[in-house]
């Protein structure tokens, strides 16, 4: 069934980058948006936009029965539902057929399975996919049973290998946790271990998996159609994490090499295949410096990152969402499917990244456009909105494409002066320092690399001639009164800035 | 003319020779610098300094020199130090947001660095914590209230003035 009219079930630079696959393939877009967003581009862009109003997010835009209704009411023949949100949730996809409209996603089934933590492992394990060895005390063992024999314990450890981790099953930050390098240190940091959960937990059951100590978080965009053809287009790495959030993603991945990245992307399709999944998703691993890797999660959606793989794969991945959902069958043949040159995405977030990644917020003077050929800013902000405490803190992506690595660094290096979001803070001058940093430069990225190699991405002070550069531009710019005494009234809210009294952790 | 600027929260002093006609001289750093200004926009300049060009843009007290985020205000801009009455501390939202929980309440006793409220903004929790031991007198707010950033959440009767305050006072401005 040819889709006309797409609702787009989200807002910001994903309901903006939708917006554009649409536009090229002849497709009239629906935008939500809120009381506060009436300025913003994904409101503007639309074809026609409804206004949720300006109540709590339950109510806009996690307000599925109200978002089918506008659908049906503003005649879309398809819901898009972006990321986050209602993306991986089954019960509004299933709402969305029930009222006659296209669900832009994958089947119901496959989003409980996936959604599903056990569930899911389980069903890898019968598909015979890799999840990290480990040894889980059945819940009729140990509390109110018989407590587990130390040495049992101590046999199952011998079999995941060392180094372990032995962790509490009530557990939580780090308490009840213990890493154990050899067999022969077992029995004692196992009774330390469940001294330490008894203390804390009232409960002194531990879990023992195998331990990663310099783990990747590398991931596979899968893709598969209605009748029955499953692609991938190769890995993405996404280590480089801050708050267990995303900050800098990259492929190819420096890691593998062409016999690793092809076995990671069989696996990955014998997922797909293995649960008859349809449309876009990502599969996770986490990948070990030995070269093994084990299955982490899948999302069964579009991911934030996925303009890297759509710059080096050169295809459009929200375009493949549609034909597919669309009921078209891929006009694709996997040995076409090439990485060329390497990209990168970094995530710009209005937030302090020297003073513990708190949040700001601000009105955005002046956001800038990258001039960089290959370069592309990904954004639902233009010059004059404001940014909020009610959404996400991201302000945009930005992502570069390059011959290779290298290039792509200098590149980036480049393209993110020429977005510098002025008027909140933002974590720019943080991305750069990354990207400078030698540990990033030779690949070492690790997913603690930020706590790893903090000291070498603290604040630079000023130079000489920075500072001399910044005297002659306040005095060059042309201010709104003569004197110089009345510049400081025009200042930005930062609100940590503005703190007394207490600090936040 | 010797003048003063605070760049990044540090005092600067330069001194102009002259600002004319788009020039500008100073001498800083016992260096003397000529820029001049190429092309101007309502939020950026290209500037040269006779060889080399580069770009700014700014927005008030923000801008982006050449690349590198900078802060400029006039030294008399600088932050409103504490004007509270000491004895007693009004604990203030730092941004607007929602109120998670309450983890104090009227009469208690707290201690240097006692969790008091958590608030979500952004997606994310931040939990407010005691600079200083004391005794809360008033609450103003419960979970799940929204409130404004720079309102007063709850006022703490002070035990004594504690030098652990002024510590954390200095280590935000780090």
């Amino acid at each position: 069934m040819k889709i006309n009219k797409i609702l787009i079930a989200n807002r910001g630079e994903i309901a903006v980058r939708i917006m554009k696959t649409c536009r090229e393939m002849g497709i009239k877009t629906i935008a939500l948006y809120t009381e506060m967003e009436q300025d913003l581009p994904h409101t503007l862009l639309a074809d026609e936009n409804y206004n949720l109003g300006a109540g709590a997010l339950a109510e806009t835009y996690l307000n599925s029965a109200r978002i089918i209704a506008i659908a049906r009411e503003l005649a879309a023949d398809a819901i898009h539902p972006g990321y986050g949100f209602l993306s991986e949730n089954a019960d509004f996809a299933e709402a969305v057929s029930a009222a006659g409209m296209i669900f832009i996603g994958p089947s119901a089934a496959s989003m409980r399975l996936m959604g599903d933590k056990i569930a899911s492992k389980n069903k890898m394990a019968a598909l015979g996919v890799a999840l990290i060895p480990g040894f889980h005390q059945a819940p009729s063992q140990g509390q109110g049973g018989q407590p587990l024999d130390p040495l049992l314990l101590e046999k199952e450890g011998d079999k995941i290998g060392y180094p372990l981790l032995i962790k509490a099953s009530a557990g939580g930050g780090g308490k009840g946790m213990r890493i154990v390098r050899r067999g022969s240190e077992f029995i004692s940091a196992l009774e330390s271990a469940q001294r330490e959960a008894q203390h804390a937990f009232g409960d002194d059951r531990v879990l023992l998996e195998k331990y990663i100590e310099n783990p990747r978080h590398i991931e596979i965009q899968v893709f598969s159609d209605t009748h029955g053809q499953h692609f991938h287009f190769f890995e993405r790495e996404c280590s480089i994490q801050r708050r267990h959030q995303k900050v800098i993603e990259e492929t190819p991945s420096v890691a593998l090499g062409p016999e690793t990245r092809e076995k990671m992307a069989q696996i990955a399709l014998q997922i797909t295949r293995g649960i008859d999944y349809v449309g876009a998703g990502t599969i996770e691993f986490i990948y070990d410096t030995d070269g093994s890797f084990y299955f982490l999660e899948m999302n069964t959606r579009l991911q934030v990152e996925h303009p890297i793989t759509e710059m080096v794969c050169g295809i459009d991945l929200v375009q493949l969402q549609i034909q597919v959902a669309q009921g078209e069958k891929l006009n694709l043949c996997q040995e076409d499917i090439q990485q060329i040159g390497h990209a990168i995405e970094v995530r710009l977030y209005a937030e302090d990244p020297d003073n513990e990644f708190l949040p700001s917020v601000g009105k955005i003077a002046y956001r800038g456009s990258p001039q960089t050929i290959g370069a592309r800013l990904d954004t639902g902000l233009q010059d004059g909105n404001t940014v909020t405490i009610h959404f996400d803190p991201m302000l945009a992506k930005l992502i570069v494409h390059a011959t290779d690595r290298q290039q792509a660094i200098a590149k980036m290096l480049i393209a993110i002066d020429e977005v510098p979001f002025l008027g909140v803070v933002t974590n720019r001058d943080y991305l750069k320092r990354i990207l400078h940093s030698p540990p990033f430069q030779a690949g070492d990225t690790l997913t603690h690399f930020v706590e790893k190699y903090a000291a070498e991405l603290l604040p630079r002070p000023l130079s000489t001639d920075d500072i001399a550069k910044s005297i002659a531009s306040y005095l060059l710019k042309t201010r709104p009164a003569t004197s110089v005494t009345s510049a400081g009234s025009g200042r930005v809210p930062n609100v940590w800035q503005q703190l007394e009294g207490f600090r936040n952790i | 003319m010797k003048k003063q600027l605070k760049i990044n929260r540090q005092l600067v002093e330069f001194e102009q020779l002259y600002n004319r006609d788009g020039e500008v001289s100073f001498i800083y750093n016992e260096k003397k610098y000529i820029f001049s200004k190429k092309a101007e926009t309502s939020h950026s300049i290209v500037i040269s300094n006779g060889g080399e060009k580069f770009f700014t843009a700014f927005s008030a007290e923000h801008l982006l020199v050449d690349g590198v985020d900078v802060s400029i205000t006039l030294p008399t801009a600088t932050r409103k130090m504490s004007t509270k009455s000491s004895g007693s501390n009004n604990m203030l939202s730092p941004m607007p947001g929602k109120i998670l929980k309450v983890l104090v309440k009227v009469g208690d006793e707290v201690q240097l660095g006692d969790p008091l409220i958590v608030m979500e903004a952004m997606k994310m929790e931040h939990t407010i914590k005691a600079i200083g031991a004391g005794v809360v007198t008033s609450v103003h707010y419960f979970a799940g209230e929204l409130v404004d950033g720079q309102v007063d959440l709850l006022d703490i009767q002070e035990l004594e003035q504690p030098a652990a305050a002024e510590k954390t006072d200095k280590e935000k401005e780090c």
